[in-house]
Protein backbone atom coordinates (compact mmCIF):
# COMPACT_ATOMS: atom_id res chain seq x y z
CA UNK A 1 0.00 0.00 0.00
CA UNK A 2 2.73 2.38 0.99
CA UNK A 3 4.79 1.38 -2.03
CA UNK A 4 1.84 1.96 -4.34
CA UNK A 5 1.10 5.41 -2.99
CA UNK A 6 4.80 6.23 -3.13
CA UNK A 7 5.03 5.22 -6.73
CA UNK A 8 1.89 7.20 -7.51
CA UNK A 9 3.37 10.18 -5.77
CA UNK A 10 6.58 9.77 -7.69
CA UNK A 11 4.75 9.44 -10.96
CA UNK A 12 2.77 12.55 -10.20
CA UNK A 13 5.80 14.55 -9.20
CA UNK A 14 7.75 13.30 -12.17
CA UNK A 15 5.05 14.31 -14.56
CA UNK A 16 4.98 17.81 -13.15
CA UNK A 17 8.75 18.22 -12.83
CA UNK A 18 9.56 16.88 -16.30
CA UNK A 19 6.70 17.73 -18.63
CA UNK A 20 6.73 15.84 -21.90
CA UNK A 21 8.96 17.76 -24.24
CA UNK A 22 8.09 17.95 -27.89
CA UNK A 23 10.97 19.34 -29.92
CA UNK A 24 9.67 22.47 -31.57
CA UNK A 25 10.18 23.13 -35.25
CA UNK A 26 12.00 26.34 -34.45
CA UNK A 27 14.66 24.48 -32.52
CA UNK A 28 15.08 21.94 -35.31
CA UNK A 29 15.57 24.64 -37.90
CA UNK A 30 18.53 25.93 -35.92
CA UNK A 31 20.51 22.71 -36.21
CA UNK A 32 23.07 22.54 -38.92
CA UNK A 33 24.34 19.26 -40.27
CA UNK A 34 28.07 19.29 -40.71
CA UNK A 35 27.74 17.26 -43.87
CA UNK A 36 25.52 19.94 -45.41
CA UNK A 37 26.81 22.59 -47.79
CA UNK A 38 27.97 25.79 -46.08
CA UNK A 39 25.32 28.45 -45.61
CA UNK A 40 25.04 30.95 -48.43
CA UNK A 41 26.32 34.30 -47.21
CA UNK A 42 26.37 37.55 -49.14
CA UNK A 43 30.15 37.34 -49.54
CA UNK A 44 29.91 33.91 -51.14
CA UNK A 45 27.09 35.06 -53.41
CA UNK A 46 29.14 38.08 -54.49
CA UNK A 47 32.18 35.94 -55.16
CA UNK A 48 30.18 33.54 -57.30
CA UNK A 49 28.44 36.31 -59.23
CA UNK A 50 31.74 38.06 -59.95
CA UNK A 51 33.11 34.73 -61.19
CA UNK A 52 30.05 34.34 -63.42
CA UNK A 53 30.57 37.79 -64.95
CA UNK A 54 34.26 37.12 -65.49
CA UNK A 55 33.47 33.96 -67.41
CA UNK A 56 30.84 35.76 -69.52
CA UNK A 57 32.64 36.95 -72.64
CA UNK A 58 30.92 40.36 -72.96
CA UNK A 59 31.99 41.47 -69.47
CA UNK A 60 35.26 39.53 -69.29
CA UNK A 61 37.86 42.32 -68.91
CA UNK A 62 35.70 44.70 -66.89
CA UNK A 63 35.84 45.46 -63.18
CA UNK A 64 32.82 44.00 -61.41
CA UNK A 65 31.74 45.95 -58.31
CA UNK A 66 28.53 45.47 -56.31
CA UNK A 67 27.45 48.93 -57.40
CA UNK A 68 28.03 48.34 -61.12
CA UNK A 69 24.96 48.68 -63.25
CA UNK A 70 24.37 46.11 -65.99
CA UNK A 71 23.61 48.67 -68.67
CA UNK A 72 25.78 51.66 -67.72
CA UNK A 73 28.96 50.11 -66.29
CA UNK A 74 29.03 46.68 -67.89
CA UNK A 75 27.65 47.70 -71.28
CA UNK A 76 24.95 45.04 -71.49
CA UNK A 77 21.68 45.62 -73.30
CA UNK A 78 18.28 44.27 -72.24
CA UNK A 79 18.74 40.98 -74.10
CA UNK A 80 22.15 40.41 -72.49
CA UNK A 81 20.58 41.13 -69.12
CA UNK A 82 18.01 38.39 -69.79
CA UNK A 83 20.90 36.04 -70.55
CA UNK A 84 22.81 37.01 -67.41
CA UNK A 85 19.71 36.55 -65.25
CA UNK A 86 19.25 33.13 -66.83
CA UNK A 87 22.85 32.23 -65.96
CA UNK A 88 22.27 33.42 -62.39
CA UNK A 89 19.16 31.21 -62.21
CA UNK A 90 21.25 28.23 -63.30
CA UNK A 91 24.12 29.04 -60.96
CA UNK A 92 21.99 29.27 -57.82
CA UNK A 93 19.25 26.82 -58.92
CA UNK A 94 16.41 29.27 -58.44
CA UNK A 95 13.70 30.63 -60.69
CA UNK A 96 13.47 34.40 -60.97
CA UNK A 97 10.00 35.52 -62.10
CA UNK A 98 9.79 38.18 -64.82
CA UNK A 99 8.63 41.04 -62.61
CA UNK A 100 11.52 40.38 -60.21
CA UNK A 101 13.97 40.05 -63.08
CA UNK A 102 12.94 43.50 -64.35
CA UNK A 103 13.93 44.98 -60.98
CA UNK A 104 17.46 43.57 -61.08
CA UNK A 105 19.59 46.25 -62.66
CA UNK A 106 22.81 46.18 -60.63
CA UNK A 107 25.07 43.51 -59.20
CA UNK A 108 24.05 44.49 -55.65
CA UNK A 109 20.35 44.01 -56.45
CA UNK A 110 21.11 40.55 -57.79
CA UNK A 111 23.03 39.67 -54.60
CA UNK A 112 20.19 40.95 -52.40
CA UNK A 113 17.59 39.03 -54.37
CA UNK A 114 19.51 35.75 -54.12
CA UNK A 115 20.14 36.28 -50.39
CA UNK A 116 16.37 36.69 -49.91
CA UNK A 117 15.68 33.31 -51.55
CA UNK A 118 15.61 30.40 -49.10
CA UNK A 119 16.10 27.71 -51.74
CA UNK A 120 19.18 29.26 -53.37
CA UNK A 121 22.21 27.02 -53.17
CA UNK B 1 10.46 44.14 -72.44
CA UNK B 2 7.38 42.20 -73.44
CA UNK B 3 7.20 38.98 -71.35
CA UNK B 4 6.44 36.93 -74.45
CA UNK B 5 9.56 38.23 -76.17
CA UNK B 6 11.64 37.56 -73.08
CA UNK B 7 10.32 34.01 -72.83
CA UNK B 8 11.02 33.37 -76.50
CA UNK B 9 14.57 34.69 -76.14
CA UNK B 10 15.14 32.45 -73.12
CA UNK B 11 13.74 29.40 -74.90
CA UNK B 12 15.89 29.99 -77.98
CA UNK B 13 19.00 30.57 -75.87
CA UNK B 14 18.33 27.31 -74.06
CA UNK B 15 17.98 25.49 -77.35
CA UNK B 16 21.09 27.17 -78.75
CA UNK B 17 23.24 25.72 -75.97
CA UNK B 18 23.46 22.35 -77.70
CA UNK B 19 23.83 23.70 -81.21
CA UNK B 20 26.90 22.34 -83.00
CA UNK B 21 29.71 24.88 -83.35
CA UNK B 22 30.63 27.47 -80.76
CA UNK B 23 27.93 28.87 -78.56
CA UNK B 24 28.88 32.62 -78.69
CA UNK B 25 28.45 32.61 -82.46
CA UNK B 26 24.87 31.38 -82.48
CA UNK B 27 24.06 33.50 -79.44
CA UNK B 28 25.24 36.65 -81.24
CA UNK B 29 23.21 35.65 -84.29
CA UNK B 30 20.14 35.27 -82.11
CA UNK B 31 20.87 38.60 -80.43
CA UNK B 32 21.18 40.36 -83.80
CA UNK B 33 17.90 38.85 -84.95
CA UNK B 34 16.09 40.21 -81.92
CA UNK B 35 17.78 43.63 -82.17
CA UNK B 36 16.77 43.91 -85.81
CA UNK B 37 13.12 43.79 -84.75
CA UNK B 38 13.56 45.93 -81.63
CA UNK B 39 11.31 48.71 -82.93
CA UNK B 40 8.36 46.29 -83.16
CA UNK B 41 6.44 46.87 -79.95
CA UNK B 42 2.89 45.61 -80.39
CA UNK B 43 0.10 44.64 -82.69
CA UNK B 44 0.00 42.32 -85.63
CA UNK B 45 3.66 42.74 -86.47
CA UNK B 46 4.71 41.56 -83.02
CA UNK B 47 2.51 38.47 -83.34
CA UNK B 48 4.13 37.75 -86.69
CA UNK B 49 7.65 38.07 -85.26
CA UNK B 50 6.78 35.87 -82.28
CA UNK B 51 5.33 33.25 -84.60
CA UNK B 52 8.53 33.31 -86.65
CA UNK B 53 10.58 32.89 -83.48
CA UNK B 54 8.48 29.93 -82.39
CA UNK B 55 8.88 28.45 -85.84
CA UNK B 56 12.66 28.64 -85.46
CA UNK B 57 12.45 27.03 -82.02
CA UNK B 58 10.48 24.14 -83.49
CA UNK B 59 12.98 23.81 -86.33
CA UNK B 60 15.82 23.59 -83.82
CA UNK B 61 13.95 20.96 -81.83
CA UNK B 62 13.34 18.86 -84.92
CA UNK B 63 16.99 19.20 -85.92
CA UNK B 64 18.05 17.89 -82.52
CA UNK B 65 15.55 15.06 -82.87
CA UNK B 66 16.96 14.21 -86.29
CA UNK B 67 20.49 14.22 -84.94
CA UNK B 68 19.53 11.80 -82.18
CA UNK B 69 17.68 9.61 -84.66
CA UNK B 70 20.68 9.50 -86.99
CA UNK B 71 23.06 8.68 -84.16
CA UNK B 72 20.83 5.81 -83.01
CA UNK B 73 20.44 4.54 -86.58
CA UNK B 74 24.18 4.65 -87.18
CA UNK B 75 24.97 2.83 -83.97
CA UNK B 76 22.31 0.13 -84.14
CA UNK B 77 21.32 -0.50 -87.74
CA UNK B 78 24.03 0.51 -90.22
Amino acid sequence: MLRLSCSRLLKGSRASAFPLRVPSLVAQAQWRQYSAAPALTKDIIQERIVELFESYDKTAGKEILPSSSFTRDLGLDSLDTVEVVMEIENEFSIIIPDHEADEIKTVQQAIDFIASQDDAC
Amino acid sequence: MNPKVRQLYKDLLWLAKNYPGDYPKIRDKLHDGFIRNARVSSGEELEKCLEHGEFIAKELQSLYFLRTYRAVKRNYYD
